[in-house]
């Protein structure tokens, strides 16, 4: 009994060690092959996770690009995990790629992986989460949704829905500075109207359904007369817009930031009121364009902010299963 | 003469009695802060929360006592629910069918838990380490990372349903539970042997008792637990999200030892988890009623879980059941 177990435990490790060997040797390949001498690029994506469908949708964009290009393209997933990522990083960067994209685990956390990139001269294309103002040096470009202005969006389209002030909630994510800058832009949006409006609970959903639902639940026990909530993501929306359904509330607004697939339909079927869009496909698009401009030799602008807009019903209906 | 026939409920009182007392002062305390606190709307709220926690909490209560731990029933809520909704919504699989494929996959992965548990005698805490990972990597590689959006209320109104209109239907399945996990503990052979083997594992088998049959179901119907949770949930989340869940055996975990389940196996009832999950859902859904801001709510819970098992440790060790050796 024993014995087998040995042997088997035995086989399984080979396979693997083979397989890794099987990788090992294809990344160097690719890694040596990957001077533009031969015509194609090499690109790695260095995501902070691809548990969300903002993530997946740039990961999608990106590959779609590539193929059509004849690039070659990695997607490196650290699950949250930043000294993973920082692994990830110098692994990468001894792979030799032309240029990578990164988005950073923690805005602050990575120089050492960036310092890596630098030391091997692939530049590197900073999507979605900017890092850190003293890091800046060391990346080539900054390409992200204008995160205030999605904010600010939603604010001025909440003046606009109670001219007369509410009682709101704001759910937000204090540990992503793009979600600090909503909720900046949110209250800015508010203007000159922000005396009327009386924000009588604002904590942290941690961007997620299930982290917000049980808060947003206690909000509306606590606050029975509240008119909207603002939640700085579509997950944490839903989570609100669950917990309004549950609570035989109708008259509860709530108030978004992404338009992601579900959010759109949560916009189509009356869950949410207003939201304003995140553009990670624009993001990748926008990010391989300036990549390969780059390395062709052309001259990059240091920081691009994407505009966001209010996604309308009918805007939603056409891109449905789409982010944009 | 009379002293063997207790009154049922004073007995459950009095087991408890330390952590029932920590439950008093705390809704004392949230009563006096928020004056929504005690409304029936929020009290029928609190226990809608906490019965997520209730179905975990069971199975785990099961488990510590066999003097195991299971890491991955906050995994098992994720694949069951995305599977659910998956096969629902992508697969347009009927309803029931998809249910009971979720509560599969469920069942699987915790029979699997029991199994290599039991039959290898590995501990429980790398085997459900694994499986954790497992059925978390399941959950992604099937929904590709993405939650999955229903609206079908035929399937929602399994979480967010209310029986006479105004007692939510999870609710109704953590009482129901409760006493099922309560009638199996305490009058089953079944029961019996659960607390034989966590007692004293060489001497149960040396009686007779089946401990891998004993074991492998144990875990099963936590993962059958964990399933019906995850069902459960996603019904009230309205998708099926392959992120939810982590941390949720830790919040399962925190409520059987605050409730006195020992971690050594052996000691343990079901109504001290049931105060123990109180306890858990009281402070956060009170200390967001009052405001307060989710890094203060860590320390907070942090310090009333140290004070509460603190409390209870002063009772002293006392055995619920003591075994003794067949002759």
């Amino acid at each position: 009994m024993k014995k087998n177990i040995f042997i088997t435990l035995l086989l399984a490790f080979s396979v693997f060690a083979l397989s890794a060997c099987g990788n090992g040797n294809t990344s160097g390949q690719s890694g040596n092959n990957s001077s533009s001498d031969d015509g194609t690029y090499s690109f790695a994506f260095l995501t902070n996770t691809q548990n969300n469908t903002f993530q997946t949708a740039i990961n999608d964009k990106f590959s779609e690009i590539a193929k059509e290009k004849g690039y070659k393209y990695t997607m490196l997933d650290p699950d949250y995990d930043l000294n993973k990522q920082i692994n990830q990083m110098s692994d990468a960067a001894n792979q030799g790629f032309d240029a990578v994209f990164v988005i950073p685990v923690d805005s602050a956390g990575i120089r050492q992986g960036l310092e890596a990139m630098n030391d091997k001269q692939i530049p590197i294309f900073n999507v979605d989460t900017a890092v850190i103002e003293e890091d800046r040096d060391l990346v080539q470009s900054i390409i992200a949704t204008d995160a205030f202005m999605a904010g600010q969006l939603i604010g001025q389209q909440m003046v606009a829905d109670y001219p007369e002030g509410a009682k709101i909630a704001i759910l937000d994510f204090p540990s992503n500075e793009s979600c600090v800058l909503r909720v900046e832009g949110f209250l800015a949006g508010l203007g000159d109207s922000k005396g009327k409006f009386e924000i009588v609970a604002q904590q942290d959903g941690k961007a997620s359904l299930d982290a917000s639902l049980p808060i947003a639940e206690d909000i509306i026990q606590a606050h029975s007369d509240i008119n909207a909530f603002f939640a700085i993501n579509d997950p944490s929306a839903l989570g609100v817009s669950a917990a309004i359904s549950a609570s035989s509330k109708t008259d509860i607004a709530v108030y978004s930031i992404d338009a992601s697939p579900d959010g759109k339909s949560a916009l189509l079927d009356g869950s949410f009121t207003a939201v304003s869009a995140q553009v990670p496909i624009q993001i990748a698009e926008t990010a391989m364009d300036m990549a390969v401009k780059f390395l062709d030799g052309q001259d990059v602008e240091k920081e691009v902010l994407l505009p966001s807009h209010i996604v309308t019903k009918e805007m939603a209906e056409e891109t449905t299963s789409l982010w944009q | 003469m009379n002293t063997k026939t207790v009154n049922p409920v004073m007995g459950m009182l009095k087991n408890n009695a330390g952590i029932i007392v920590v439950l008093l002062i705390l809704c004392v305390i949230l009563s006096i802060a928020s004056p929504v606190f005690l409304t029936t709307d929020n009290l029928i709220s609190v226990l809608r929360q906490v019965s997520n926690n209730v179905f975990l909490a069971l199975g785990m209560t099961l488990i510590m006592i066999l003097g195991g731990i299971d890491l991955s029933v906050g995994a098992i809520v994720a694949v069951s629910g995305t599977l659910t909704v998956g096969l629902i919504v992508n697969n347009g699989l009927p309803i029931p069918i998809a249910i009971l494929c979720g509560i599969l996959i469920g069942v699987a992965v915790g029979f699997l838990n029991g199994l290599i548990i039991a039959k290898f005698k590995l501990p429980a805490f790398i085997v459900t380490l694994a499986t954790m990972n497992i059925a978390s990597g399941i959950a992604y590689i099937y929904s590709g990372g993405r939650s999955t959006r229903i609206t079908d209320s035929a399937f929602t109104s399994i979480g967010t349903g209310k029986l006479f209109g105004f007692i939510p239907l999870p609710v109704i399945y953590m009482i129901i539970f409760i006493i099922i996990f309560m009638v199996v503990l305490n009058k089953t052979k079944f029961g019996t042997n659960i607390y034989a083997i966590g007692g004293n594992r060489e001497a149960a088998r040396l009686s007779g008792v089946p401990s891998m049959k004993v074991e492998i179901t144990v875990y099963t119907i936590a993962g059958l637990l964990a399933a019906i949770a995850g069902i459960v949930l996603a019904a009230r989340m309205y998708s099926g999200q392959p992120s939810v869940g982590s941390g949720y055996e830790m919040d399962a975990i925190a409520a059987c030892v605050l409730g006195g389940v020992s971690m050594a196996g052996g000691r343990g009832r079901i109504s001290g988890t049931i105060f123990g999950v109180l306890i858990i859902g009281v402070v956060s859904n009170g200390l967001n009623l009052m405001g307060v801001s989710s890094f203060w709510q860590l320390l907070i819970k942090g310090l009333i879980i140290l004070i509460a098992v603190l409390i209870d440790a002063q009772k002293g060790k006392k055995l619920p059941f003591s075994f003794k050796l067949a002759k």
